[in-house]
């Protein structure tokens, strides 16, 4: 999803760190400008918000898009959407800015404040309660997270939509 | 010198002949029934391992672990080698352990506190909920839970668990 605006796209993203601004790695100042990309699941909680207006292009032109089409798109692309987009929007309702996880293998990096200001203290990766896992993963996410001083947290998914946190502690015997 | 225990390959369980018991028992090795202590599988397989018991199965002494799997089989059919790495791993550590079931040890840290250890090996994968069940169940009762993953190397990686609600 692109803001193309610069103004509109830089004054989104530093609303509470939404999406990245194009070309620019780590955005140190408001009067940055440039467009924004936005993940469906960003798009979406800030769409649900009334922050933004989603348009798609069809046969007829562009069409402005419900929160509800959009959820509908993001089910059809991105792979455990519900389940993504439930604890994304979980952890933005609790007040943390949830940004990708994708640079240490999970889903999410979850900062009290924003990436330049604080050092995220959790990877999250999301689960559905049905999914198996190899447990060499959760390995994995937890070495990479563990050598930058993070702690991994699984977020398990119901069909209900509630939410499970484990939090995995390393642990000598 | 080593004890005896005795091997029943029905049950696949040794019973520790006089002697050994009391001082097994007093390490959280087997489990006691009436006045007899019988090792369980895993036990058996750490101990033969350390040198500190010998086997006797089917009127022949045996003193090695490699013996004991080529003689007892059957008893190794649905037997997780990652067990005994963790057991060993653990036991070798110097904490007592003690089998619960299939994947899951109970122990005491080096604090002195108990815990609960999920054993989980690379390549075999589990049901997430497993995992969360696993968890509540030992919060429930007070315990920490902990997980073993153990890769196809060998090498053990131990997390501790808590439920959280992120604040």
């Amino acid at each position: 999803m692109i803001v193309p605006d610069p103004v509109c796209g830089s004054e989104i993203y530093w609303t509470s760190f939404y999406g990245s601004l194009l070309g620019v790695e780590k955005p140190r100042s408001k009067s940055e400008r440039a467009p924004l990309e936005l993940s469906l699941i960003e798009a979406l909680y800030l769409l649900e918000k009334n922050l933004l207006n989603v348009y798609a292009q069809g046969e007829g032109g562009l069409t402005r898009l419900t929160p509800e089409q959009l959820y509908s798109i993001g089910l059809e692309r991105v792979n455990r959407f519900r389940e993504l987009y439930a604890v994304y929007k979980d952890l933005r309702e609790r007040g943390f800015v949830v940004r990708r996880g994708l640079k240490f293998g999970c889903d999410y990096l979850v900062y009290r404040h924003g990436p330049g200001i604080d050092h995220a203290p959790y990877g999250v990766q999301v689960y559905s309660v049905d999914e198996s896992t190899d447990p060499i993963e959760i390995v994995r996410m937890g070495r990479l997270l563990h050598s930058v001083r993070k702690k991994l947290i699984i977020a398990v998914v119901d069909s209900g939509s509630r939410i499970n946190y484990l939090l995995f502690g390393w642990w000598k015997p | 010198m080593n004890a005896l225990v005795k091997v029943d390959k029905g049950s696949c369980t040794g019973l520790v002949e006089d002697g050994g018991a009391r001082e097994f028992e007093e390490k959280w090795f087997g489990e006691k029934s009436g006045d007899k202590l019988f090792l369980n599988i895993i036990e058996i397989s750490y101990l033969l391992l350390t040198g500190r018991i010998i086997v006797e199965t089917d009127g022949r002494i045996i003193s090695t672990l490699e013996d004991f799997m080529k003689s007892s089989l059957e008893c190794f059919k649905e037997y997780s080698w990652s067990n005994l790495v963790v057991y060993k791993d653990l036991r070798d550590r110097g904490r007592k352990v003690r089998v619960l079931g299939k994947n899951v040890f109970m122990m005491k840290d080096k604090h002195g506190d108990i815990r609960l250890v999920l054993i989980l090996e690379e390549k075999s994968p589990l049901g997430v909920k497993d995992i969360i069940e696993f968890a509540e169940k030992s919060m429930r009762n007070n315990i920490t839970p902990i997980v073993a993953i153990v890769s196809l190397q060998g090498e053990i990686t131990y997390y501790e668990l808590a439920r959280i609600e992120p604040s």
